[in-house]
């Protein structure tokens, strides 16, 4: 009640006002007089609407259901029939290889309850010699990669659809069966470079049961120049191995051998070694590195000397001939003095040749990969004359490496122009991406009748190709000396398991 | 005069309030937000109503025989279902409690537990090292071969576990008495918890490392 009104103390102020005026008959009553109880009483509420009453309503709800605010279910889950010694928590260590191009690196691979966490080198083994390269510790990001292929996958009208093994297998059966009548005219295969024993035996497997088939390795980055150097020098394609241990000049032209050109891990361990000192007087070897763009070997040398790729095998020639007015024992052609080398280059060339011939039986030169066969020939013979085979480097048997140059690719790209090849098999390798593009490559995958890829991902050539299967990664596969520790992520299967559907 | 007499009172009355408000609110905090309320007593259902008081407590199965790893690994492991089938192979075949564990062994789909005991993330435990140091599963399980429901009995916070890294000598006992549940300390344990810290070189670090890895 406001302040100034009057409280009723009996029924007489019912009838009777407080100011003693009466209402006149006729006259409107406020509210208060006649009515008992107060306006507005009768009719619904106005204060509180109907979309207010169901804001409270809900809001009350909401808020019951904070009653539920509590801590996550989290669960365990416990394998249902685990290996007898697989204890969580507990790391085991497997040793595997990884392969890379034509070569394979040992490596332990640290497994936490069956899945590989960690690479490290395998100091046991004298391709690593307990070092991990870049490449190395990414595979186990390529092992988890969300990107890889989850199953077959046909193409169909330009779009993945799912198949499985079986379906493959049916289909495969009934295109071999129709080569086999013809001795596998029309096959072909194109795989990348490869240096395991497995997968030698399973394409040999594959040639003899389609004599007429073609098999084209081809891998972007090659070592193609090195064993065709070789094979210019001494009549055989060879694999030269470097043993910087022994080395107490070493000159690298335009070869990363620290880091990117084969067996790299060994070469870091044994340069390493070659520069430990433990007293002052200790010997330490010396790097000349020859290169054009900068490199880990370039960085690590005592002397770079800067020079365009091109004029390496000029270098090169110089260096020889200087070698020879120093007494080495070589047989060159008549030549003159190669022109473009800059005077700094050429001062970096007397230095160079005089340091190996001090060094003679303990030196060595490598060239890269990138160098033409020329240069490789030269090379060996080089190191042939100066330190003699056995001692900086050996050479060895390309058993079972599959290797190919990039020019078999031009074979291969003609063959499909001319129609000669009805069923491409594609196995590890991306030709669409990595090929020359003046070959057109792409346009003859996609009008090839019959293209199969085995890969890790649906790339450029998978999302042509009418199957696409995926491919085991190395660390789920037993190819080469390596052995599974994990089992393969959803069906994919392992180039050399691929080969051995086709073969039998 | 704007305000009535009584509004004389307010600044005392509402300063009075207040203070008790925030002393209730932080109260409350300190209470109803701690790990002994929180987490103490959470006895969640799991999808089998495994009950330790048979297994661990009548039948006195080692706490071992199941917690394969607890010695070894930082993890102690929840058994695997081949290892609740070592007996039910034979035992209560045909139970129908038992129906996961029967369908979980055909189909090789694992039994989702429930996990009970949960430190944060960023928080680090090994088990292994604290039981080779002679800590006993009941310190900080407490006496669970009397659980019908496996349920947690420790808070398992900071400062819990500071109290016994800052003074371990109630906790440690011999290793033969690790899974015990009965066992109390004797008499001289502060005698004989100094020798087995000497013989171990027991040092339980309190340093932030130590478990924020």
């Amino acid at each position: 009640m406001a302040r100034g009104e009057t409280v009723w103390r009996g029924l007489e102020d019912l009838e009777t006002p407080a100011g003693g005026c009466r209402p006149a008959p006729g006259d409107p009553v406020k509210g208060r007089g006649r009515d008992e109880f107060k306006r507005g009483a009768a009719e619904p509420p106005v204060l509180l609407q109907r979309r207010t009453m169901l804001g409270l309503v809900g809001a009350s709800a909401a808020l019951a259901g904070l009653s539920s605010c509590r801590r996550p279910v989290e669960k365990i889950v416990p394998l249902s029939d685990a290996p007898e010694d697989l204890l969580p928590g507990v790391p085991r260590w497997y040793a595997t290889s990884m392969p890379l191009g034509n070569t394979a690196y040992g490596l332990l691979a640290e497994t936490h309850e069956g899945r590989p966490t960690k690479i490290e080198g395998n100091d046991k083994h004298p391709s690593s010699m307990g070092g991990a390269g870049s490449w190395m510790q990414a595979s186990i990001l390529d092992l988890y990669d969300p990107d890889r292929s989850p199953a077959v996958l046909k193409t169909v009208n330009g779009a993945a659809v799912r198949s499985s093994w079986e379906e493959f297998a049916d289909f495969w059966r009934t295109l071999a069966g129709r080569m086999e009548s013809k001795d596998g005219e029309g096959l072909a295969v194109l795989s990348g470079e490869s240096s395991s024993p497995t997968w030698a035996a399973q394409a040999r497997a594959l040639k003899e049961r389609f004599p007429r088939a073609r098999w084209v390795v081809h891998d972007p980055v090659n070592d193609s120049a090195v064993f065709d150097g070789i094979r210019l020098a001494t009549g055989t394609a060879l694999r030269p191995q470097y043993h910087l241990k022994t080395a107490r000049v070493v000159v690298a032209l335009d070869s990363d051998l620290l880091l990117t050109e084969t067996d790299f891990l060994r070469h870091a361990h044994d340069f390493a070694a070659g520069r430990r000192l433990r007293r002052p007087r200790d010997p330490m070897n010396r790097l000349y590195a020859v290169e054009s763009s900068l490199s880990v070997t370039g960085a690590a040398a005592d002397e770079r000397i800067p020079l365009k790729r091109c004029l390496v095998p000029a270098f090169l020639e110089r260096l020889a001939r200087i070698l020879v007015q120093h007494g080495l024992d070589l047989d060159l052609p008549a030549g003159g003095d190669p022109a473009g080398l800059s005077a700094e280059a050429r001062a970096g060339l007397e230095r160079i040749a005089s340091d190996l011939k001090a060094a003679q039986g303990e030196a060595l030169i490598v060239a890269g990969r990138f160098q033409p066969a020329a240069v490789h020939a030269l090379v060996l013979a080089i190191n042939e004359a100066l330190v003699g085979r056995g001692k900086t480097y050996t050479l060895h048997d390309l058993k079972d490496v599959s290797w190919g140059h990039t020019e078999d690719l031009a074979g291969l790209a003609r063959d499909l122009r001319e129609g000669s090849v009805t069923t491409l098999v594609v196995v590890d390798n991306n030709p669409v991406y990595a090929s020359p593009p003046d070959l057109g490559l792409k346009d003859l995958l996609m009008a090839v009748p019959h293209l199969i890829h085995l890969g890790s991902h649906r790339d450029e050539t998978g999302r042509l190709a009418e199957w696409h299967l995926p491919q085991s990664h190395f660390m789920e596969s037993w190819e080469m000396s390596g052995q599974p520790m994990a089992p393969p992520a959803s069906s994919s299967l392992s180039s050399g398991r691929s080969t051995r559907a086709a073969a039998p | 005069m704007i305000f009535p007499p009584w509004t004389n009172r307010l600044p005392g009355l509402l300063l009075t309030a207040g203070l008790a408000a925030v002393l209730a609110a932080a109260g409350g905090y300190f209470y109803y937000f701690d790990a002994w309320y929180t987490d103490v007593g959470y006895q969640p259902l799991q999808p089998i109503p495994f009950s330790h008081k048979l297994h661990a407590g009548d039948l006195q199965i080692d706490c071992r025989y199941c917690h394969t790893s607890v010695e070894v690994s930082p993890q102690a492991s929840i058994p695997e279902t081949r290892i609740c089938m070592n007996c039910h192979r034979l035992v209560a075949r045909k139970s129908e409690k038992l129906a996961p564990l029967r369908e979980s062994a055909e189909t090789g789909l694992p039994i989702q537990w429930i996990r009970v005991h949960k430190l944060p993330e960023f928080a680090y435990f090994n088990h292994a090292v604290h039981l080779r140091a002679g800590v006993g599963c009941r310190s900080c399980h407490g006496d669970v071969a009397s659980m019908e429901e496996i349920r947690q009995t420790r808070p398992l916070s900071m400062g819990w576990c500071l109290e016994c890294h800052r003074d371990p000598v109630s906790h440690l006992r011999p290793l033969s008495e690790i899974t015990s549940m009965t066992w109390e300390p004797p008499t001289d344990q502060v005698r004989v918890a100094a020798g087995i810290i000497k013989d171990k070189s027991i040092d339980p670090a309190t340093d932030c490392t130590t478990c924020h890895r």
